[in-house]
């Protein structure tokens, strides 16, 4: 008897010494881990044509859109059913307001399984459809997506990304998803718009939803649509006129279209449009304005993919833009965008691109620009690889970030 | 026998069990059908290579015709006898992409043999003749090898080398006759580590009356086991990635525009080296971009007998006997590792290897199952109880790294009146 209460004795010693993990049934499971990244570094040359005469040249090295993502993943208890977590560096823009160099753009956690995805958090807004073929997708932002009513402020870290309590389910063999999302898009001080003050809260000021169709090319090469979807993205802002609050809602639509069905030699449509319902603004000089402002605007892009052996070695492609501001005069701008991207080895591109923009009359007037023509030369890096794989992707972690050679949907998937 | 509809799970097949059935009516006229395009299909298939001679490369394969589309082909390669020359046996097997479940929790994606996984078991008479009409139902190419047989080598099955791989949707008609006597198995041959190992395998067994093993040590029941491993999320991955790149290829192709280097097939070595010089870059110089498919990445986490791994293998893998009597075991090893097969409580005799009877039956309780290899082992009934069957290899008796799992199962006498402890299941220790 003695015997057996001195071993009871020093096994509860034993468990007392113990972590308290050492009591769970599973204490710790390796997660999954997506690595991805860009460096994406280019040489620009702009040259813009003032409304009241006379140009300004500039010349700069861009770094913006460079970023490094990390994902993290487990299946739950039922392997059927995963957890996530996001976390994502980005290099701002030179000329975007927000201040800090290092920009978390994504930072968010999730659950999902087959038929649904619910993600909580910092990550793209989902406020445009389509990726079209240009180095950055800053560079015809006005054109393509819906902008940020609550912050007068320039830069993806306003327009591009934002909180969101998302949602989306998959449905037809995940060729459908429909999905509905609250937004909080950063909000700037708008009392006084002529100090420009771009300090950042984050509220919950919108919602969102929305219908994709969507197969990717691995799958999808017969000529047709390959993606196409349909949004509404309602912002709850200032109104700007009478001090009170006005809600703007704006619809998209997109899709893109194989042209023809050569995996070889492939020739793409991608398209959208964007009508922003709008409220009633005094001008178009401030962002916020022109966030605000009634509009519609479309994107069309062909492009045309060279891969022998089924190997991509370069692309070419060409850009337009238009967007009219309804309740002015002389208020539309035109994009032209020609690119190209030339694959010297797996996700390593030599990318060039021109761009011509041209604002009606009234337009320049309000925004200081006339004409501008830009000259982007460089190299972009991209970088994906997979750790512990358990869980597997819906996508790769890169469709996170805009690619200048990725046809169909823009960057939010993972 | 018709295999898509008798060969089904490996272990406790009666010997008795093992003659073929003719194929239905509708399946006989299918076939027939099908033979009859098939041998137009070859016969084009020859014309550009024969003028390259009869020793060159590509001779006799339809990939270097220019515009050549293989998807919904039916193939029958020149060599064997015609159906009015021989009496076939009939077997049906279809390629296909199953989601096998190896043991509650655990699913595998794979490539199997008409969604069974091993594939069926063929049991039939030494020299008996055999067609097996393959119907490729995916979107990868396969082949069958038919491993250990001594065959018409056009029917040998490797891609390429004396067949060109069986496309998507593609017929492809095996014949040959059974020879010689033994375990023998079958396996897909193109991109052997992946379909190989998940799960394009099985059994082949030819019997004879004369049998020298037999004659030895008489026996009624033989049970085949198919060792096998499993790296779950390669097989998703490889094959993902594997299927995604078939749909351009098979697209390619029914385009009428699949290029033999876009292929990756050569007609010859100056032709590999050609290629090379005009900017055709091999996969395997392609670095971590093919990580996804690396084979080198396959690390095995889950080990299975009959397509199931411990405890599963209770259900439907034990191996039964009763006290006095001999059964026979026939090890095959599915897997690109070697299997330490261990029997507690007896000495068994290993009598035949490769299919082959050995000179003299040694007696062991662990047998080495080496890749590629089968290993036929007679167990007798001397000590009655329960006892673990399982691979030495302890790191093989794991489900995911936790012991006990994979590669066990269970020497079951059936003969125990009462006995004092039976076995429960436990998988975490």
């Amino acid at each position: 008897m003695i015997k057996r209460i001195v071993s009871c004795a020093a096994a509860l010693a034993c468990a007392w010494a113990a972590p308290s993990s050492a009591i769970e049934i599973d204490p710790m499971v390796l997660p999954e881990i997506n690595l991805g990244g860009v460096i994406l570094a280019t040489p620009e040359f702009t040259s813009t044509d003032r409304p009241t005469g006379g140009s300004k040249e500039e010349a700069d090295l861009n770094l913006e859109d460079s970023s490094l993502l990390l994902n993290f993943s487990k299946y739950l208890f039922d392997e059927n059913h995963y957890g996530f977590a996001r976390f994502g560096l980005r290099a701002r823009g030179d000329d975007s307001d927000f201040e800090d160099r290092i920009f978390l753009h994504q930072l968010a956690v999730g659950v999902g399984g087959p038929t649904y995805e619910g993600v909580f958090g910092r990550t793209n807004l989902g406020n445009t459809l389509i990726a079209f073929p240009t180095v950055r997708d800053s560079d015809l932002l006005d054109f393509t997506h819906v902008l940020n009513a609550a912050a007068n402020a320039e830069g993806e870290e306003f327009q591009v990304y934002g909180g969101v309590a998302r949602g989306t389910w998959y449905f037809g063999r995940g060729a459908w998803s429909a999905s509905g999302q609250l937004t909080a898009r950063p909000e700037t001080n708008l009392d006084n718009l002529a100090s420009h003050e771009t300090d950042a809260t984050t509220k919950l000021n919108g919602v969102a939803a929305g219908v994709t169709y969507s197969l990717p090319e691995s799958v999808k090469f017969d000529r047709g649509i390959r993606f196409a979807g349909l949004a509404v993205d309602v912002q709850r802002a200032d109104d700007l006129s009478t001090s009170g609050s006005t809600t703007i809602p704006a619809l998209i639509a997109g899709a893109t279209v194989n042209l023809n069905d050569n995996p070889e030699r492939w020739w793409v449509l991608d398209a959208q449009g964007i009508y922003n319902l709008g409220e009633t603004v005094p001008n178009l000089s401030q962002e916020v304005f022109r966030a605000q402002a009634e509009s519609w605007s479309a994107v069309a892009a062909v492009r045309y993919l060279h891969r022998p052996m089924l190997q991509t070695r370069w692309q070419g492609a060409l850009t337009l833009a238009y967007k009219d501001f309804a309740d002015f005069d002389d208020a539309a701008a035109l994009a032209v965008v020609p690119s190209f991207a030339y694959r010297l080895g797996s996700g390593i591109d030599l990318v060039a691109q021109y761009r011509y923009l041209d604002n009606e009359r009234t337009l320049a007037q309000a925004t200081a620009l006339d004409a501008q023509h830009r000259v982007w030369l460089g190299l972009r890096f991209a970088l994906s690889g997979t750790f512990n794989e358990s869980v597997g992707e819906r996508g790769s972690i890169l469709d996170l970030e805009h690619g200048i050679a990725n046809p169909g949907p823009a960057a939010g998937r993972h | 026998m018709d295999a898509n509809s008798r060969a089904g799970r490996a272990a406790s097949t009666g010997v008795g069990d093992a003659h073929p059935v003719s194929v239905d009516r509708r399946g006989f006229l299918k076939s027939a059908g099908a033979a009859v395009a098939g041998g137009a299909l070859a016969a084009a298939g020859a014309q550009p290579a024969a003028a390259a001679g009869p020793h060159q490369g590509g001779h006799g394969s339809m990939m270097f015709m220019s515009d050549h589309n293989m998807i919904g082909a039916v193939t029958e390669p020149p060599g064997a006898p015609s159906d009015d020359e021989v009496d076939y046996k009939t077997f049906h097997l279809e390629f296909t992409v199953f989601n096998h479940e190896l043991l509650p929790g655990v699913m595998l994606p794979c490539f199997s043999f008409n969604n069974q996984v091993p594939g069926p078991v063929f049991r039939v008479q030494e020299n008996d003749w055999i067609k097996v009409v393959a119907v490729n139902k995916t979107d990868e190419m396969h082949t069958i090898h038919w491993h250990g047989v001594d065959l018409i080598y056009t029917m040998d099955g490797v891609p390429m080398v004396t067949q060109d791989p069986i496309h998507a949707q593609e017929t492809f008609v095996y014949r040959f006759q059974a020879r010689p006597h033994g375990t023998r198995f079958y396996h897909c041959h193109f991109s052997t580590p992946l379909h190989f190992t998940t799960a394009l395998h099985g059994a082949f067994i030819i019997d004879t009356p004369d049998d020298p093993i037999r004659r030895a040590f008489p026996y009624e029941r033989d049970y085949v086991l198919v060792l096998q491993s499993f790296d779950v999320n390669f097989a998703r991955r490889h094959m993902n990635a594997t299927l995604e790149g078939m749909k351009r290829v098979n697209k390619l192709m029914e385009q009428r525009r699949l290029t033999p280097a876009t292929h990756a097939f050569f007609r010859n070595y100056a032709d590999f080296t050609k290629a090379i010089k005009t900017g055709w870059r091999p996969p395997y110089t392609r670095g971590n971009a093919e990580s996804n498919t690396d084979v080198f990445d396959m690390r095995p986490r889950f080990f299975a007998i009959n397509g199931k791994s411990y405890p599963a293998t209770v259900e439907t893998e034990h191996l039964y006997i009763r006290r006095g009597e001999n059964i026979r075991v026939r090890l095959i090893n599915a897997t690109i590792t070697d299997h330490h097969m261990h029997l507690h409580g007896h000495q068994f005799w290993k009598v035949a290897e490769d299919g082959n009877p050995l000179p003299q039956p040694y007696r062991l309780n662990t047998v080495p199952v080496t890749p590629g290899k089968t290993v036929d082992i007679i167990i007798q009934g001397t000590n009655p109880g329960f006892w673990d069957f399982h691979d030495h290899m302890e790191l093989h008796a794991r489900n995911n790294g936790i012991s006990p799992g994979g590669m066990i199962t269970m020497l079951e006498y059936e003969d125990l009146a009462n006995p004092p402890y039976v076995p429960s299941i436990t998988v975490n220790q």
